[in-house]
């Protein structure tokens, strides 16, 4: 947080001369490397949730969001993928790049709606990461760098799905090594470190909690409802705390 | 039906990457609408594996017994330890992949 308010400070200026293209590629490169086994997994658990090699690449191409394609193939190999679960847990997971997308929202409103297209389509977790961290350390802002770490990102991510549909269809059986706890575990891993205010604790039991009680009552939307009401409460209990 | 799906969650995805980049709306988030947002990936991930590690199958497990249970526990304290996610991923999943054979 501190860092994103840091930035925010940063004067807009569009001018970057140097090496953005090596840097950016450089500086990309250790997140795109961790990613590597997501994208395994991304894309052979696609197989298994009854995708087609096809629609599993398709789905990395187009969709580009770890989290919510995990999610979604989670809810469709669970059987309660209904059409309006699996778009709403998308919205909730994606939710977070209005946080990204306002940062660099001063900077980029200047650019031809080319650059801003291709900008947010390339618009991640990882490449915000790196982008904010070179804003803060040049001082400006370099689309070029910007689309350059973006680009790599997407092309390693959809090397990795790629790989996981061939090991996917190579290897028919690892289903029963339990899929959906890979699923789980993926997520578990990703929350704990997020987890560092008492709001945010409170939050997240409440929205797990929920979602088993809701799974339980088979009430209809529980998972959006657990969310939204853990981050409710969440959001309820750090107004109280800071400000 | 999974293309459908595959092509909303590309517009929902894009959708929310985009609204701020587009010149013509005139939103703004305000600090309490980011400080809302900042819970939704935690409350959202948390909601979705929360089930499947306490009522594996759909039902509650009986047993504390269970590989789901016993394995989620252990990749939170991983997790918590080593700080490490694909550490942790890779280690639940072996000792996950041991115990369903064993309980």
């Amino acid at each position: 947080m501190a860092k994103i308010s840091d930035t925010l400070k940063v004067k807009p200026s569009g001018t970057c001369i140097g090496s953005a293209l090596r840097a950016a590629t450089l500086d990309i490169m250790p997140l795109a490397v961790a990613v590597f086994p997501w994208g395994i997994l991304c894309g052979s658990l696609a197989l298994q949730s009854g995708l087609s090699p096809i629609q599993a690449q398709f789905m990395s191409l187009v969709v580009f969001a770890g989290a919510a394609q995990l999610a979604a193939l989670g809810l469709i190999s669970g059987g309660s993928g209904n059409l309006a679960a699996i778009v709403g847990s998308t919205a909730v997971v994606s939710a977070r790049h209005l946080l990204y997308s306002a940062v660099f929202r001063p900077d980029v409103l200047a650019l031809s709606l080319r650059w801003r297209l291709a900008l947010a389509f390339l618009l991640t977790d990882e490449m915000f990461a790196v982008t904010s961290a070179h804003k803060l350390r040049t001082g400006c802002f370099s689309p070029l760098y910007a689309l350059t770490a973006g680009l790599t990102f997407y092309i390693v991510w959809n090397a990795a799905t790629l790989t996981g549909i061939l090991l996917g269809s190579l290897f028919t059986g690892i289903e029963h090594l339990g899929f959906d706890f890979a699923i789980a575990v993926t997520f578990i891993a990703m929350v704990v470190p997020a987890v560092n205010t008492r709001p945010m604790l409170i939050a997240v039991l409440i929205s797990g909690l929920l979602a088993v009680m809701f799974q339980l009552l088979q009430v209809q939307q529980g998972l959006l409802l657990a969310s939204l009401i853990g981050m409710s409460v969440g959001y309820l209990l750090s107004r109280n705390r800071e400000v | 039906m999974i293309w459908l799906i595959l092509i909303l969650m590309a517009l929902v995805t894009f959708s929310f990457r985009y609204a701020l980049f587009s010149g013509y709306l005139r939103l703004d988030i305000s600090p309490g609408q980011k400080r809302f947002l900042a819970f939704s990936a935690p409350c959202v991930l948390t909601a979705m594996a929360a089930p499947i590690v306490i009522m594996p199958g759909g039902e509650l497990s009986s047993t504390i017994l269970n590989p789901y249970l016993l394995c989620g526990l252990l990749a939170i304290g991983l997790i918590l330890v080593t700080r490490h996610m694909l550490l942790t991923v890779i280690i639940s999943l072996a000792v996950f992949a041991l115990a369903t054979q064993v309980l």
